[in-house]
């Protein structure tokens, strides 16, 4: 049953029946199905609720609702039970049948499954009260949890296409325009252009054909908002696409997305074939006289295309190459005619923007940057996942109150923000408030919102070293500063992390960034020195402490550490010698252990092991 | 002309022209490696890097590629631009220790040593791409590229295979500034090159410069007469003086793209063979009516169609346009895109906007069509006589958005269009 939307006003009342058939008090349990929640077995407890209320024969009363990623990828699978919005939290096909029967029953709550405070150790019954969520402001990414992606009732049941429908019926191409730009929305790719003053350029620049293109080539390691956005919401995007369509005057547009997300792929198709079939894409959408059609298109692997010009190479089908861009992509770009790309999180904001006005959406932020921004919280955090926050709120608040802190008790070190070419912020900017313009002075970005955070265990080197390896095997290679001036960045940091550092290795290290700061093509290139100008700038004594005395102070590379057994703390539980691959560590049970340091393979696996601190690292 | 500061001297420079050309042309020496004047800019090896500034903010650019501008003030050997240099050619000569052009350039610069590390210290290519260029836009054979890519990027031919792309016209090794490039006649004899296999075409042959030659040396040019009177009439390479390719790419003639590469019939279609098959699409001309169309009807995958049978039909309203096909064949593909939106054949009339593939026996039919000068005459006359009426668009249309314009006037002199396009049809 889909209905073919010949006009604006078919829309709204379709809207309006769709709103009127749906109570919003009727049970409805959500399972959070984004990549994620998946990998922690989410389908194996969708299938569970399906089955089990075909049992139970409440399937007219509950509803099962398969959502996008909810955020909290930490603890998947994530289920909400709805209208209450209680939150369980690691569920598994077996608590389904509990569930089930609490919510027929219309109450009750499972303890076991809600989440626990860390040091209050109290329960915590509803996601907003969650301190996770609490601190977050969900307004491009809340409606991931409770609508199904598949379905484009659901979205428009919550209002989706209204901003679509606004544009279309009572504002022009330029109002649209200065709407935009009067958010002061900014590009949520890394760049942060301003996206009204693009739109501008590309309407007025000429030429046969306008193209819009969405980037959804997320190549950042550990950076994954693109991919649930996409998964969990993908009419947004398409709303959002749609309305720079009519803006711009564009007839086509691409979703230029990697291969490697094969459920936003599916997602995304799945949502353009329905927005097809109900009219909202195609000839002559609701009677505007607007023609768009979107594609999607692949990427084969590469990082470098998630740089606008390379992106376009590969759309055209040559090889993803960047070139200069002094005559800019929305003059001449996809096809040599006018093109304008955004990222997935920038369109998910346009709809949102036409809905609420701007004095709405300018009242979050900061001065410079304005509105929302996700976050991938990864690495050495007790929270791991997507967070959504106004610009501007510090890193302390993003890794503490909503990231929970560190595990173990370990101690901040830093954190990487912006990607593999961002920078690395220490302890002492953990009050930076977070926007495009301040992590910028301080010498990282924004990126694409990837942050990484890292505690004392992590070597400063290394992670440089790590970066700067990702970029060389991710360098296109065109231009001579990124493709030998990375090649050699990284023969020069192995060579530190080894003990082989040589007296002028950090000054050389300068210059070769200084050089590919100003001179490399594109902006991989010219962002690649980052990790390491910024750990430079912030734990210069670990590179000297590497070159000068031949020690890792993190304890961290393996060519300038040794393992050892402390005799007095050692308990002679066996726990070390069980897990040690290379039968390096000998003794009897009840009696103090040895370590051959000749076996050993370095590997840390005897020192995360036992819990008596008695293997020593030095 | 556009008028700029270089360092420190006001000069005047025209429109279009880029940074690099208008300081060689003031006598102001830039190292390039990747540049040269007959092929596109890259833009890679960066060596051109200059200092510019345009209202207080400074930039590093490459001026090769970088299109100047009124007002901005160019430094071509400030000391960060030295320093820019320098290091690059420390990096490129711990690539390729050995190339000439490198050390010449060093010695240029005033440097010692080298604090990098050299992986093979017998590696010649500097990955400048001019061969790349070369082969592409003067011989128009595609017979090599980058593969790989990052610190494993090469230059190769497709798949590293000996291909019969490759017409063994010597460009390459040519243009190659450190002679990374070496003819191999022993593999380029075993390379099948004409349609038996045995015989083997002439290079200039392939290379469209003379009609038809079959090589009677075995590939032995230095031993051919023919080839010894090419090189002496048009040096320093014949590749490089008469540059084919270049006259294989569309030109706009009266605001209308035209494609001096293929074929064309009465009705404005555009024919170009391919390896068994013919692909067919709407000229620069005719494709104006694809603005105004509601709808596209072409035949379906598969079906045979006889000469002067319909192979496509645009339609807006109750109006009409036919076209027919001068050949018989077999349907092998149509274009779903243009279907879905029929302004893709105005968009881009002779890349995404074709309209059908026909496999068919009868190419020489198509060699007999409008072709090479005579197609650009017939095609420029048409142009003229269309242009009034779109200019008349143009002008008129500048309060409404142009193209709903134009598409709108397109629809109300269709039948007028028509007459003028199609007079010559049967």
């Amino acid at each position: 049953m889909s209905p073919h939307l010949k006009t604006i006003s078919e829309l709204r009342s379709f809207r309006e029946n769709l709103k009127r058939s749906r109570d919003p008090r009727s049970p409805c349990i959500t399972v959070c199905s984004g990549t994620g929640c998946q990998a922690c077995g989410a389908l194996e407890v969708l299938e569970a609720f399906r089955e089990k209320i075909r049992e139970m024969g409440v399937n007219q009363e509950i509803e099962i609702r398969a959502t996008g990623c909810h955020g909290f990828c930490e603890r998947g699978p994530l289920v909400v039970i709805r209208p209450q919005k209680i939150c369980y939290m690691n569920v598994s096909p077996e608590d389904v049948s509990e569930i089930l029967h609490q919510v027929a029953k219309g109450g009750g709550v499972i303890e076991r499954l809600l989440y626990q405070d860390p040091m209050t150790k109290q329960r915590i019954l509803y996601e907003e009260e969650i301190p996770f969520y609490k601190f977050q402001r969900r307004i491009v990414f809340g409606s991931n949890g409770e609508i199904d992606p598949t379905n484009i009732d659901d979205y428009i049941g919550i209002g989706g296409y209204q901003a679509l429908e606004k544009v279309l019926s009572t504002m022009t191409p330029e109002e649209v325009i200065q709407t935009i730009k009067a958010s002061g929305l900014r590009g949520r790719g890394g760049g942060g252009f301003p996206t009204g003053i693009k739109w501008e350029a590309c309407r007025r620049a000429k030429g046969r054909e306008k193209f819009i293109i969405c980037n959804a080539d997320e190549g950042d390691p550990g950076a994954y908002m693109d991919r649930s956005l996409l998964e969990g919401n993908p009419h947004s995007v398409i709303e959002g696409m749609l309305i720079g369509a009519y803006a711009i005057g564009s007839e086509e547009g691409y979703v230029y997305v990697r291969n490697e997300y094969p459920l936003a792929v599916s997602n995304l198709s799945c949502a353009i074939d329905q927005a097809r079939a109900y009219g909202l894409l195609g000839r002559n959408i609701l009677s505007s006289g607007l023609n768009f059609q979107i594609k999607i298109n692949r990427g084969g692997g590469a990082f470098v295309c998630g740089e606008s010009t390379a992106l376009m190479a590969s759309l055209e089908g040559r090889v993803g190459e960047p070139r200069a861009k002094y005559i800019h992509t929305v003059e001449q770009g996809l096809w040599n005619q006018p093109s304008n790309l955004n990222n997935v999180e920038t369109w998910a904001n346009i709809p949102l923007i036409i809905n609420r006005g701007v004095e709405w959406y300018s009242s979050i932020g900061t001065e410079g940057s304005k509105g929302t921004k996700i976050f991938s919280l990864v690495g050495k955090i007790n929270h791991t996942g997507l967070v959504e926050v106004p610009m501007g709120m510090t890193l302390r608040q993003i890794i503490f109150d909503i990231g929970g802190g560190i595990p173990k008790n370990k101690r901040f070190k830093a954190v990487q923000t912006g990607g593999p070419s961002g920078g690395c912020l220490p302890e002492a900017l953990l009050d930076l408030p977070v926007d495009f313009d301040r992590l910028q002075e301080a010498g990282s970005m924004m990126g694409s919102g990837g942050m990484i955070v890292m505690d004392e265990d992590n070597c400063m080197v290394d992670m440089a070293r790590y970066f700067v390896q990702f970029l060389e095997e991710e360098s296109c290679g065109k231009c001579t500063p990124c493709r030998e001036g990375l090649y050699q960045m990284g023969r020069i940091l192995n060579r530190i992390c080894r003990g082989e550092g040589r007296e002028g290795d950090i000054e050389l290290l300068e210059d070769l960034s200084l050089v590919m700061l100003e001179s490399s093509l594109c902006g991989l290139g010219l962002t690649a020195p980052n990790p390491v100008l910024s750990t430079l700038r912030y734990f210069r004594d670990e590179y000297e402490a590497h070159i000068q005395e031949r020690r890792c102070p993190a304890k961290f590379c393996r060519e300038l550490i040794s393992f050892s057994i402390h005799p007095e703390k050692c308990t002679g539980c066996g726990a070390c010698a069980k897990v040690c691959p290379a039968q390096a560590i000998t003794g009897e049970r009840k009696k103090v252990h040895l370590l051959e340091s000749q076996k050993c393979v370095k590997c840390r696996a005897c020192f995360e092991a036992c819990k008596f601190d008695a293997v020593i690292i030095s | 002309m556009v008028s700029l500061t270089i360092n420190g001297k006001k000069v005047r420079g025209s429109e279009g022209s880029t940074l690099l050309e208008l300081c060689r042309e003031k006598g102001i020496s830039i190292p390039t490696l990747c540049y040269h004047p007959d092929l596109s800019p890259q833009g890679s090896c960066r060596l051109c890097t200059v200092e510019v500034f345009k209202d207080g903010k400074r930039r590093m650019v490459t001026a090769c590629n970088f299109p100047i501008q009124s007002g901005i003030e160019v430094w071509t050997h400030s000391s960060p631009v030295l320093r820019v240099r320098r290091l690059l050619i420390e990096l490129l000569l711990a690539r390729c220790p050995e190339a000439n052009v490198l050390q010449t350039l060093a010695r240029e610069l005033g440097m010692e040593g080298n604090r990098f590390y050299t992986k093979d210290p017998k590696e010649r290519c500097i990955l400048c791409g001019l061969c790349i260029r070369t082969c592409r836009e003067i011989v128009g054979a595609n017979a090599i590229g980058f593969s790989q890519r990052g610190t494993a990027k090469k230059v190769s031919t497709p798949f590293e295979v000996d291909s019969d792309q490759c017409i063994a016209c010597g460009a390459c090794e040519f243009i190659c500034p450190t002679g990374a490039i070496q003819m191999e006649m022993d593999r380029i004899r075993k390379i099948k090159t004409s349609d038996t296999g045995m015989k083997r075409y002439c290079r200039y042959m392939r290379l469209g410069l003379i009609d038809f030659m079959i090589c009677s040396n075995g590939f032995e040019c230095w031993r051919c007469e023919l080839d010894q009177r090419m090189e002496d009439q048009f040096p320093p390479h014949p590749v490089f003086a008469l540059k084919p390719a270049k006259k294989r790419i569309p030109l706009e003639i009266e605001s209308f793209i035209f494609h001096p590469d293929l074929f064309y019939d009465d009705q404005h279609l555009w024919f170009k063979p391919m390896d068994s098959w013919i692909k067919v699409g709407l000229d620069g001309l005719s494709s104006v009516f694809a603005l105004a169309a509601d709808s596209i009807w072409l035949p379906s995958e598969g079906e045979h169609i006889r000469e002067g049978e319909e192979i496509a039909q645009f339609i807006q309203e109750d109006k009409k346009l036919i076209f027919i096909s001068p050949i018989t064949g077999k349907v092998l593909g149509i274009n779903r895109d243009i279907l879905e939106s029929p302004s893709l054949a105005w968009r881009d009339p002779y890349h995404r906007g074709w309209l059908l593939m026909i496999q068919s026996e009868e190419k020489e039919k198509i060699y007999r069509l409008y072709s090479g000068e005579r197609a650009k005459e017939w095609f420029t006359e048409r142009a003229k006589e269309m242009k009034p009426i779109l200019k008349d668009l143009e002008e008129t249309g500048a309060s409404k958005d142009r193209e709903v314009w134009r598409k709108e006037e397109i629809q109300k002199k269709w039948i007028f269009l028509t007459r003028i396009l199609f007079s010559n049809k049967p």
